[in-house]
């Protein structure tokens, strides 16, 4: 009965199908060590860092007055806030710790090496974009650290010319 | 790569092992995140019960303490008022208080535990309005009766007791809040222990 029903949504929805293509039997090299870990550790803190953030947007106050007043409510008033956070801000440390360990192993291993160097500049533009979005997250409780952050950035940028 | 053949008892074995370690692990991390949603500290503080002096209430006098955002009238009766419970009772709308609008402990005559202080919501049944607590002049409203509240916005009228009069647009007694006594004294609004 059960079989059946699986058969049945599996033959319209082949999730274990593609489960197994793309994850469970794919094929890998048998020379994999754990240098290859950080690739889909790096997927798993991103799924942290979004779930934790949609987690702390709930108690949140994106504005000048509020933010620093609403982080600290969620520190001490929140259950398990200071857990969340720490997830959420522990975890934006981490997340370079392993993309850093990603690139190592790219570099020891020659892994941007024909045919995959595009594959090598996008991995460069998805960290451009994790460092611009991890300095808009350092901003969020705007407190001393955030708002010298922003105007150091601020001045940088003031003296590229596309910015003037 | 070896080319012996497939254990499957072992395969699966492992299989069922790391979903039952995943699934323990999932439901762990889940806890802080359900938990999270549960009253925070300051919504706690917010619907906390407040406590009030009253050893300085005079006879015939309110006073208000503020619990959850709303007006709680803390009056003490005087026996005449006390007295007039009883007389124009055929004039009210509930005068048994049959409408669960208070504890069971209140639910008598007086709505309260001691006779004479009586504590209610002093906010109006009808639309919201905080009714105007008329100490000596009611007898404008319900006549032979001296003291009862009247509310200014729709002229609903309520006795010492807090039981409306039939004829306004209130269609309940006002509200009755969980409450106990610490000592004679000290009041506790908002908080009975469960007493029933």
């Amino acid at each position: 009965m059960f079989k059946n029903l699986m058969s049945w949504i599996e033959y319209r929805l082949p999730f274990m199908d593609k489960m197994n293509l793309h994850v469970m039997q794919y094929p890998a090299p048998k020379n994999f060590n754990f240098w290859y870990f950080f690739g889909s550790l790096a997927m798993l803190v991103l799924v942290n860092q979004i779930v934790t953030g949609i987690w702390l947007t709930m108690n949140y106050e994106p504005s000048a007055e509020g933010a620093f007043a609403s982080v600290e409510y969620i520190m001490r008033d929140v259950d398990y806030g200071w857990l969340l956070r720490y997830m959420h801000s522990t975890g934006a440390s981490a997340f370079f710790v392993v993309v850093y360990l990603h690139m190592l192993r790219g570099m020891m291993y020659g892994s941007y090496q024909k045919p995959r160097e595009l594959l090598w500049i996008f991995g460069m533009l998805i960290f451009l974009v994790l460092m611009a979005e991890a300095f808009m997250g350092y901003l969020l409780p705007w407190g001393q650290m955030s708002f010298w952050g922003a105007q150091v950035y601020y001045w940088y940028l003031r003296y590229y010319p596309l910015y003037r | 790569m070896s080319n012996a053949p497939v254990d499957h008892g072992r395969r699966r074995f492992l299989t069922i092992a790391t979903s039952v370690v995943g699934g323990v692990g999932a439901v762990g991390v889940a806890v802080p995140f359900i938990a999270s949603w549960n009253p925070s500290e300051r919504a706690k503080q917010a619907g906390a019960a407040v406590t009030a002096d009253i050893s300085k209430l005079e006879p015939g006098q309110l006073i208000r303490v503020e619990w959850r955002g709303k007006p709680v009238w803390i009056v003490k009766r005087t026996s005449e008022t006390l007295d007039q419970l009883e007389l124009t009772e055929e004039n009210l709308r509930d005068p048994g208080s049959e409408v669960a609008q208070q504890p069971a402990y209140a639910q008598n005559r007086h709505r309260s535990i001691k006779p004479d202080i009586f504590v209610a919501v002093g906010i109006c049944t009808h639309l919201g309005c905080s009714p105007t607590y008329l100490p000596n002049d009611f007898s404008a409203q319900v006549e032979g009766i001296r003291a009862g509240f009247f509310c200014p916005c729709h002229g609903s009228k309520f006795d010492m007791a807090g039981r409306v009069f039939q004829g306004v647009p209130a269609p309940t007694n006002l509200v009755v809040p969980p409450h106990m006594f610490i000592d004679d004294n000290t009041i506790v609004v908002g908080e009975d222990e469960g007493a029933v």
